[in-house]
C-alpha cells in the first residue's frame, strides 16, 4: 500500500508540473496561434533564476517568487522583439521560437557553462501520507501547481481580462473590432504563459539537475499533452497532462524511463489518430 | 518538348556549383577534400529536408533521424552485424537498407500523421521533434547499436558485391564519389519537384483542402514524399558514416536535426541547391568563425537563424535566386 | 462624421476598392447598395482596419483613421456588425454584450432596444435563433455607445417579419442614440425604410448617390443599377 501511494504521488507530482507547462503552451497557442518552441527554455530559465538567486545569497522562497516574474518579463521582451513580427506567418512562428530556444540555451551555456548544477531542497522533511513517508517538498510543489492552475482558471473565467482573452481566442478579428487591444493582450498572455513555465522550472529545480538542455525534456511531453488533450478548452491540457503523466510514470516504474518516453509517444500518436481534435474536443481549430 | 525554354536560375546555379565542386580539388589538400566530402553528405541531407519542407510543406524537425537510421543501417551491414548473417558485408546491401529502412519508417509515420484528419503543419513538426528526441535516447540505450559510443570502425565503401572489392578511401576518390552521389540525389529530387507529381505536392503545400476537393488523396502524396525525403536522407547518412568511420546517437538526434534546419533556413528552403549550398556555407564558415568567435559562434548562429526567419524567409541564397528570377521575369511564387 | 477619400484596397495582388469616396454625416443613415462581389463588405472591413488600405484617406470625427488597427478604429466610436453576425457562440448573451464594452457595459441600453435578449441573458448565444443572434450582434455593437454603426447585411437569412422588427429597432436606435449608420443591404425595402441617401458601389467605386425620396419616386434607378 505505501508503495502504491508513493507511485501515485510521484505521478501526480510530475503531472501537475506538466500541467503548468502545457497550460502555458495552450494559452499561448490558443490566443496567439503561436507554437512556442522556446517554452522548455523558459522553464529552464526559471530554474536558473532560482539558482542565481540562491548563489547571490537569497532564499529559496525569494527565488521561487522571482522566477515567474523574471521569466514573465523575458516573455514580454521576446514577444515584443520577435514573436509579434511573425505571428501572422503561422509556420514561421515555430521557426522563430525554435531559434529563440537555441539562443536562450546558448546564452545560459555561455554564462553558466554546459555542466549541470543543483539546487538544495528547501524542505528536507518527510510527511506521512496514508502510511507512506513522502517528501514534504514534493507535496509543496503539488500545492503550488494546483494553486497556479486555480489562479489561471480564475483569471480566465472570472475577470474582464480573461473574458477579453477568451474572446480573442474564439474570434480574434471580431474581438479586435469590439475594441479589445489585441496587441496588449498578446504581450500579456505570452508573458503569463512564460511565467507559468518559469514557475514550473523553479519549483522543479531542487528535484532535478539543472543543465541548459533540460528544457527539451519538458517541452516534448507538454506538447504531446496539449495534442492529446486538445485545444478547444483550458481543460484540454489538463486532461492531456494526466494522460501523459500517468502513462509515463506507470511505464517508467514497470519498465524503464527510456521505454516510458517511447510508450508516451506511441500513445500520443495513436490518440491523435483517433481523436484528431484531442480528447476534450470543443471547437475545432484549423491549423 | 522543352525546346525554347530558358534555363531556370536554380539550374544555372546548380550547374555553376557543380563546376566549382569539380574544380575544387585543384587547390585543396587531403584534409580539405575529406571535409568537403563530408559536407556533400550534409548537403544532401539538407536537400532532402528542403524537398520535404520547402517543396512539400512538411516541417520536419527531426530529419536527422533518417540520416542516422541510414548511417546505422550501413554500419550494421558493413560491420557484419546482421543477426544470423555475419558474413554479409556488402556496401551495396548497406546502401539499399540505408535508403529502404528510413523510407519505410517515414512511411509508417506518415500513415499515422497524415491520415484521418491529419496533423497539419506545426503539430507534425512537434511530433517529428519528439521522434528525434526518442530516437536519440533509444540509440544511446541500445547495446546492439553500440550505446552512447555508437558503432565504430565502420569500413569505407567497398565496390565489391560482398566486400572484397575496391575500397574507396583515398581522399580524391572519396571526394568524387560523394560529389557524384550527392549530385545524383539532388538531381533526382529536382526532377521530382518538376514532375507532375512535384507540382501536385506543391499545390498540396499551398492549399491542401483545395487539392483534396479535386479528388487527390493528399495523405498518400504527403506520405510518399516524406518517405522519399527519408530515403535520400538515409543515403546521405550511409555515405557519411563510411567516411567518418562510425555511427553514433549524435547523428540521429535533436542536435543534428536542429543544424540541418538551420542550414536549410539560412540557405533557402524552397530551392534545393540553395539548401545544399546553405549546408556547405554554414559548415565552412563554422570552421573559421568558431575559432574567431569561440563560444559565441552558436549564439551568433541562432541569432542569424532568427533573422533569416524574420527578414529572409526564403533563405539568404534563396532570396538571391528569387531576386534574379524577378528580374528575369521568371518568378512564379 | 465619416469621410472616405479615394480609398483603394484589395486582397493579395487584386484590387477590390478602386478609389472609393463616400461620406456619412453625423446622425445620418446611408445605405450602400451594389451587386454581389462589388466590394461592399470589403469597404466595411477596410474602414474597420481588417483589410489594409493601399491608397486614400479615411477620417472619422475629424481624425485620420487610415490604416489604423481595428481596436483603434473601434475605440474612436465605430462599431461593426459583420455579415454572419460573428457572435461568440460559446459565451452567454451577457458575456457577448460585455465584450462589446469591457470597461462599462450599459446593459439597460441593450435591453431597452432588444427586450427579448433580457430574458435570455444567461443563455448560450449559440442556442439563439438567427433573428435573436442578429439582435445580439447589434446590441453588442451598441454597448460601446458608437457614433457610427457599420452594418453588413443584417437581414441575411432572416424571415421577413423579423427583418421588419429589426428595421424598426434600427430606426429607433438611429433616432434615440443619434448614431450615424452605414448600412450595406440587399433588402431594398429595408434600406429605403431607414436610409436618407443611398450610395451605389460598382466596379470598385461609388458610381452614384441618390436620396431615398428620389429612389422611391423613381424605382427604375434601382432597377437599372441592380439589374432587377
Amino acid at each position: 500500500m505505501p508503495d502504491l501511494v508513493i507511485t501515485i504521488l510521484d505521478a501526480s507530482n510530475y503531472t501537475l508540473i506538466l500541467v503548468l507547462v502545457a497550460l502555458g503552451l495552450a494559452i499561448i497557442f490558443g490566443l496567439m496561434n503561436v507554437i512556442n518552441m522556446a517554452h522548455g527554455e523558459l522553464l529552464m530559465l526559471g530554474a536558473y533564476v532560482l539558482l542565481t538567486v540562491q548563489q547571490l545569497g537569497g532564499s529559496f522562497w525569494l527565488g521561487l517568487i522571482a522566477a515567474p516574474i523574471i521569466v514573465g518579463l523575458v516573455g514580454l521582451v521576446i514577444e515584443e522583439l520577435v514573436i509579434r513580427w511573425v505571428y501572422r506567418r503561422f509556420l514561421d512562428t515555430i521557426l522563430a521560437t525554435w531559434g529563440l530556444s537555441l539562443v536562450i540555451k546558448q546564452a545560459i551555456t555561455l554564462y553558466y557553462g554546459p555542466a549541470s548544477h543543483s539546487v538544495d531542497v528547501p524542505l528536507a522533511s518527510t510527511v506521512n501520507v496514508l502510511g507512506a513517508q513522502y517528501p514534504a517538498y514534493r507535496l509543496f510543489i503539488m500545492a503550488v501547481s494546483i494553486v497556479a492552475v486555480l489562479v489561471t482558471l480564475r483569471l480566465f473565467f472570472k475577470t474582464r481580462f480573461g473574458l477579453a482573452a477568451r474572446g480573442v481566442i474564439a474570434n480574434r478579428d471580431m474581438a479586435a473590432c469590439l475594441g479589445i487591444n489585441t496587441r496588449r493582450l498578446d504581450r500579456y498572455t505570452f508573458a503569463y504563459g512564460a511565467a507559468l513555465a518559469g514557475l514550473a522550472g523553479a519549483a522543479m529545480a531542487p528535484l532535478i539537475s539543472l543543465d541548459p538542455q533540460m528544457g527539451l525534456g519538458f517541452l516534448v511531453p507538454a506538447f504531446l499533452a496539449v495534442l492529446i488533450g486538445g485545444l478547444g478548452s483550458l481543460m484540454g491540457p489538463v486532461a492531456g497532462s494526466l494522460a501523459v503523466g500517468a502513462t509515463d510514470n506507470l511505464t517508467a516504474t514497470l519498465y524503464s524511463p527510456v521505454w516510458a518516453q517511447l510508450v508516451v509517444f506511441v500513445m500520443a500518436i495513436v490518440v491523435i489518430r483517433i481523436f484528431p481534435r484531442g480528447l476534450v474536443a470543443r471547437h475545432a481549430r484549423e491549423t | 518538348m522543352k525546346r525554347g525554354r530558358a534555363i531556370t536560375t536554380e539550374d544555372a546555379l546548380s550547374a555553376l556549383a557543380l563546376i566549382v565542386f569539380l574544380a575544387l580539388p585543384l587547390g585543396a589538400d587531403d584534409y580539405a577534400l575529406g571535409e568537403y566530402a563530408k559536407f556533400f553528405a550534409y548537403g544532401l541531407l539538407a536537400a532532402s529536408l528542403a524537398f520535404v519542407w520547402g517543396h512539400c510543406g512538411l516541417l520536419c524537425l527531426g530529419q536527422a533521424v533518417f540520416f542516422g537510421i541510414g548511417g546505422y543501417a550501413m554500419s550494421i551491414v558493413t560491420l557484419g552485424k546482421i543477426p544470423g548473417a555475419p558474413t554479409l558485408l556488402s556496401s551495396w546491401l548497406g546502401l539499399i537498407l540505408a535508403v529502404a529502412i528510413p523510407a519505410l519508417f517515414a512511411n509508417l509515420l506518415g500513415r499515422f500523421l497524415f491520415y484521418g484528419q491529419g496533423l497539419r503543419g506545426a503539430f507534425f513538426g512537434i511530433v517529428t521533434l519528439a521522434v528525434a528526441v526518442i530516437a536519440e535516447r533509444l540509440a544511446t540505450n541500445w547495446p546492439y547499436l553500440g550505446g552512447l559510443n555508437g558503432l565504430m570502425n565502420v569500413p569505407p565503401p567497398n565496390l565489391g558485391l560482398n566486400a572484397g572489392g575496391h575500397e574507396i578511401f583515398e581522399p580524391l576518390e572519396l571526394y568524387f564519389t560523394m560529389l557524384g552521389v550527392a549530385a545524383l540525389g539532388v538531381l533526382l529530387l529536382a526532377a521530382l519537384t518538376r514532375s507532375r507529381y512535384g507540382v501536385a505536392l506543391k499545390a498540396i503545400r499551398d492549399n491542401e483542402t483545395r487539392v483534396q476537393f479535386l479528388g487527390f488523396d493528399t495523405a498518400a502524396y504527403k506520405t510518399t514524399a516524406f518517405s522519399i525525403g527519408g530515403g535520400i536522407a538515409g543515403l546521405a547518412g550511409a555515405l557519411f558514416v563510411t567516411q567518418f568511420g562510425f555511427a553514433s546517437p549524435k547523428l540521429i538526434g535533436f542536435g543534428l536535426s536542429a543544424e540541418v534546419l538551420i542550414w536549410v533556413a539560412v540557405g533557402g528552403r524552397a530551392v534545393l541547391i540553395a539548401a545544399f549550398l546553405g549546408a556547405f556555407a554554414v559548415r565552412s564558415v563554422e570552421g573559421i568563425l568558431s575559432e574567431a568567435l569561440g563560444v559565441y559562434w552558436l549564439l551568433a548562429l541562432g541569432v542569424l537563424f532568427i533573422l533569416t526567419v524574420l527578414v529572409f524567409p526564403r533563405g539568404l541564397i534563396g532570396e538571391i535566386v528569387h531576386q534574379i528570377d524577378r528580374r528575369r521575369g521568371m518568378d512564379i511564387d | 462624421m465619416l469621410d472616405v477619400d479615394t480609398l483603394t484596397a484589395g486582397y493579395g495582388r487584386g484590387v477590390v476598392l478602386d478609389g472609393v469616396s463616400l461620406s456619412v454625416g453625423a446622425g445620418e443613415v446611408v445605405g450602400l447598395l451594389g451587386l454581389n462581389g462589388a466590394g461592399k463588405t470589403t469597404l466595411l472591413r477596410t474602414l474597420m482596419g481588417l483589410v489594409p488600405t493601399r491608397t486614400g484617406r479615411v477620417s472619422f470625427d475629424g481624425e485620420d483613421i487610415t490604416g489604423r488597427a481595428p481596436f483603434e478604429v473601434a475605440g474612436r466610436g465605430v462599431a461593426y456588425v459583420p455579415q454572419g453576425r460573428e457572435i461568440f457562440g460559446d459565451f452567454t448573451v451577457e458575456d457577448n454584450l460585455r465584450l462589446g464594452n469591457l470597461s462599462d457595459t450599459p446593459f439597460d441600453l441593450a435591453f431597452r432596444h432588444f427586450p427579448a435578449l433580457e430574458s435570455r441573458r444567461r443563455q448560450r448565444a449559440g442556442e439563439l435563433s438567427g433573428g435573436q443572434q442578429q439582435q445580439l450582434a447589434i446590441a453588442r455593437a451598441l454597448m460601446s455607445r458608437p457614433k457610427l454603426l457599420l452594418l453588413d447585411e443584417p437581414s441575411e437569412g432572416l424571415q421577413p417579419s423579423i427583418v421588419g422588427e429589426i428595421t424598426e429597432t434600427l430606426r429607433a436606435i438611429a433616432e434615440r442614440t443619434g448614431a450615424a449608420i452605414l448600412l450595406v443591404e440587399q433588402n431594398i425595402d429595408m434600406v429605403l425604410a431607414l436610409a436618407e441617401t443611398c450610395a451605389f458601389l460598382e466596379t470598385g467605386r461609388i458610381e452614384a448617390r441618390h436620396g431615398a425620396d428620389t429612389l422611391r419616386a423613381q424605382p427604375q434607378i434601382l432597377h437599372d443599377f441592380l439589374a432587377l
